[in-house]
């Protein structure tokens, strides 16, 4: 075996090992641990805690609150995934050779890269019932009349909040699409435009089963980004009014620092990587085998 | 929603007496009498436009701005009021009253002005212990308290009163200080597994359709169970 083999083994061993091991570290290990703690009483500062069994999972299953915020949750992930398809649409308009198309990627970009936190601070002003440019916004297009507590009413909280969600993230999805897009081979493109496929059939044809794999990882980016949502109620409304616009992260978060039970946070926290990972398959069981099947 | 059920009969240790008993939410209890107090205000039509659709941020910068006439705070809101106004010049303060006859005390609320201690699950305390003594030294707490609109809690570094907080003072000399006690270790671990939360309270009273008498028949139930399984005598 010649240095030069060996060099590449030797590079090759520590590609794969470093990786793996801040894997197993930094995320198999605080996952396992975590599993451990749910089925605790652990308070957060106490150097010992009991084995409770299944008593935090009754407990979660039982909390309405909880069941409340979680019902919030499914408002963001509805609202977004009936973005998607928009947001395809516009990745592949501003694909085309669209006149200032690197301004509007620029303009569509823009809030994804800003501090979350600072775009909901922004909101919450925009949509002020005193002075808010929301409702100014209307009145000057003589529209006061729809005016709402848009923060306080339980009824349409959830949509206002999961609109702030979608300003900022949609710029990402469609990003992401765009690359995609930029990947497809130009001589399949070139064969159905001599084919003579139109911008319809170019789009659901060519272009959409070819970046499957990306539209799959934005289905499963919204799946995670509304089980996970934070920033944003917790900004703008913190969960309020009570639990109308709570979300299980909120919950969570709430659960192990305001009410110091660490272990039946754990617990939730757990249940939502389950909830994820089902989530997903369902929705990837739907959409590749009923929906694109059927076609 | 915090301090009025210590105000409505100046049980500053009213947290603490609450974790003796299995229903203290019930009918004649101080809380019982204060947030009922609270909801028939929130709800005689003297609140303005959605109430909850500001944030405190919003509404001390709205006040700062003179475009609102009071704002309920404590001492600690002067420093962001200065902050945020161009003039503080007739700005004036008053113990915001919660009596409902003038027969009854004026009472308000006094506390510490930090809440500092070495919990009992310290792995050191004895370094714990001297942080505190050095926040409370000369080397940092007469720094400290002169830069916060607060009052000062020690007596060896007095702090003569802000004179717009002192106006408070003189108008109501006849005003009876309340000594707050935020809740030992019973009433936290009640109020842990209850979840019982005030301030979500208070913003569930400003919505439509709120049962008051269901929510604390509800947190009376809780609260009974969790005494129990907590063995809390």
């Amino acid at each position: 075996m010649n240095s030069l083999v060996k060099k590449q083994r030797r590079f090759i061993l520590c590609a794969l090992a470093i990786p793996v091991l801040l894997l197993i570290c930094f995320v198999v290990v605080p996952a396992i641990d975590l599993i451990r703690m749910s089925f605790t009483n652990w308070d957060g500062l106490s150097s010992t805690s009991d084995f409770i069994k299944l008593d935090n999972y009754i407990a979660m299953f039982q909390d309405p609150d909880l069941w409340q915020s979680l019902k919030n949750n499914a408002v963001y992930f509805f609202v977004h995934l009936l973005m998607i398809p928009v947001e395809l649409g516009f990745a592949v308009l501003l694909n085309s050779k669209l006149r200032g198309a690197k301004f509007y990627k620029t303009m569509v970009f823009l809030p994804y890269i800003i501090n979350g936190v600072a775009i909901s601070y922004v909101f919450s002003y925009f949509f002020s019932p005193i002075n808010g440019a929301f409702d100014s916004i209307l009145e000057a297009l003589k529209l006061g009349m729809l005016s709402q507590s848009w923060l306080s009413d339980p009824k349409i909280v959830n949509f206002v909040l999961a609109f702030v969600s979608l300003w900022r993230f949609s710029g990402y999805h469609i990003i992401l699409f765009m690359a995609a897009l930029q990947s497809i081979s130009q001589d399949v493109v070139e064969a159905a435009t001599i084919d003579g496929a139109n911008s319809w059939q170019m789009f659901r044809y060519i272009q959409t089963p070819s970046i499957m794999l990306m539209v799959d990882f934005v289905l499963f980016d919204n799946i995670r980004g509304a089980m996970q949502v934070f920033d944003i109620p917790f900004v703008m409304t913190s969960g309020g009014p009570g639990y109308a616009s709570s979300t299980f992260t909120l919950y969570t978060i709430k659960t192990a620092f305001t009410f110091s039970n660490f272990g039946l946070a754990a617990t939730m926290a757990v249940a939502i990587m389950v909830m994820i990972v089902i989530i997903y398959v369902v929705q990837n069981k739907i959409i590749h085998g009923i929906i694109l099947k059927g076609e | 929603m915090e301090f009025m059920p210590a105000l409505v009969n100046g049980n500053g240790q009213n947290w603490n007496d609450m974790a003796k008993t299995d229903a203290p939410f019930a009918e004649g209890t101080d809380i019982n009498v204060a947030y009922h107090r609270v909801y028939d205000l929130f709800t005689s039509g003297v609140l303005g436009k959605d109430p909850l659709g500001l944030g405190n941020d919003q509404a001390t910068n709205l006040f700062a701005q003179r475009k609102a006439a009071i704002i309920a705070l404590g001492d600690w809101g002067l420093q962001n009021i200065q902050n945020g106004a161009d003039s503080i010049e007739n700005l004036g303060t008053f113990y915001l009253p919660v009596r409902e006859t003038e027969a009854e005390p004026f009472r308000y609320i006094v506390q510490g002005d930090s809440f500092m201690g070495v919990t009992t699950h310290s792995k050191n305390p004895e370094a714990a212990k001297a942080f505190v003594e050095w926040f409370y030294s000369e080397a940092w707490y007469p720094g400290y308290i002169n830069y916060v609109s607060s009052a000062s809690s020690m007596s060896n570094f007095p702090k003569e009163k802000d004179p717009i907080l002192a106006e408070a003072d003189a108008a109501q000399p006849d005003g009876e200080m309340v000594m707050y006690d935020g809740g030992g270790d019973d009433f936290t671990a009640i109020q842990n597994e209850t979840a019982f939360d005030y301030k979500k309270l208070g913003a569930q009273m400003l919505t439509e359709g709120f049962d008051l008498e269901g929510a604390l028949a509800d947190l009376d139930a809780k609260w009974a169970t969790a005494r129990g399984k907590l063995g809390i005598e």
